[in-house]
């Protein structure tokens, strides 16, 4: 991703999180680091159309039930949001890479769109993708969250 | 005057999304009948069947069946006549919304949405409808 391209996804995530969850986020100089001894999880959507590629959020497991709870305006502590936590940090990221990809593409632009799906991932993992240049590191409530994209161009589109 | 209440389907593979939509559905005042729900097009199709239906909240991106699928059956079927279909979805290609237009849904919502819009919307069909 070039510069624009950066900045534009972080435009977008901001807008979606602050729409969908009223939550604010950051982009500090020095991004935080997730805790060692929280779990990590991975949630990617893969899409095909004029670009090609993936989209991959990758959070601490209490932030999927922050985004979650806020989503629906429910407690973090409540039965529906625990058990789907991370059905809400993937229904997010669904709208966030519809909402990148009209802003990428265009309005006319026609994307599928995988269904989305979550991994557990390691904290040398996060280590490893965070200093990727295709990477954004954002704070949601106190909590890392990292945003990772790859595209390009499908030939003949 | 009394309103009929309506039977409402609501067809989204994401748990959160479908109690989004029940909620703001339940916000927004309206007499509800009964009110099913489907994770899939397939299910969907199957509840359709059974169950009459006044109006359906149906998303795109789903899995076994998608929502432009369905809304093909529905056609087959001619279930688009009797049924008012509302996409809730994140879709934001004019292309791929025209054709879901052309094809008869009543509204297409865009997430996310606000409950405010969402009674908006509801309140045109239930207007419609009488």
């Amino acid at each position: 991703m070039n510069y624009f391209e950066r900045q534009l996804l972080s435009e977008v995530c901001l807008k979606i999180l602050m729409d969908a969850t009223f939550l604010f986020t950051d982009s500090p100089e020095k991004p935080l680091q997730p805790d060692s001894s929280t779990p990590l999880e991975k949630i990617q959507i893969s899409f095909q159309g004029p670009f090609k590629g993936y989209l991959q959020l990758v959070m601490p497991r209490p932030l999927c039930l922050t985004l979650t709870a806020n989503f629906l305006g429910y407690e973090i502590h409540d039965d529906f949001v625990i058990q789907n936590a991370l059905d809400g940090a993937k229904e997010l990221l669904n709208i966030l890479s519809s909402h990148w990809l009209t802003v990428l593409g265009g309005p006319d632009a026609v994307f599928k769109l995988s269904v989305p799906e979550s991994n557990p991932f390691s904290y040398s993992e996060w280590e490893s993708l965070a200093g990727h240049e295709n990477s954004i590191l954002m704070t949601v409530e106190g909590h890392p969250l990292l945003i990772h994209a790859a595209h390009r161009c499908t030939p003949g589109k | 005057m009394t309103v009929k209440p309506l039977n409402v389907l609501i067809v989204d593979d994401s748990a959160t999304s479908r109690t989004y939509i029940r909620k703001t559905l339940l916000l927004s005042e309206v007499s509800i009948g009964a009110l099913n729900e489907a994770v899939d097009g397939k299910q969907c199709l199957e509840i359709l069947e059974k169950n009459p239906t006044d109006l359906l909240f149906l998303d795109i991106n789903m899995p076994v069946l998608s929502g432009m699928e369905v809304i093909d059956q529905m056609k087959q079927k001619g279930l688009m006549e009797k049924v008012s279909v509302v996409i809730i979805s994140s879709e934001g290609s004019t292309k791929r919304i025209d054709e879901l237009r052309s094809k008869g849904i009543h509204e297409f919502l865009r997430k996310p949405y606000t409950p405010e819009y969402f009674k908006e919307v509801l309140t045109k069909i239930i207007g419609e409808k009488k």
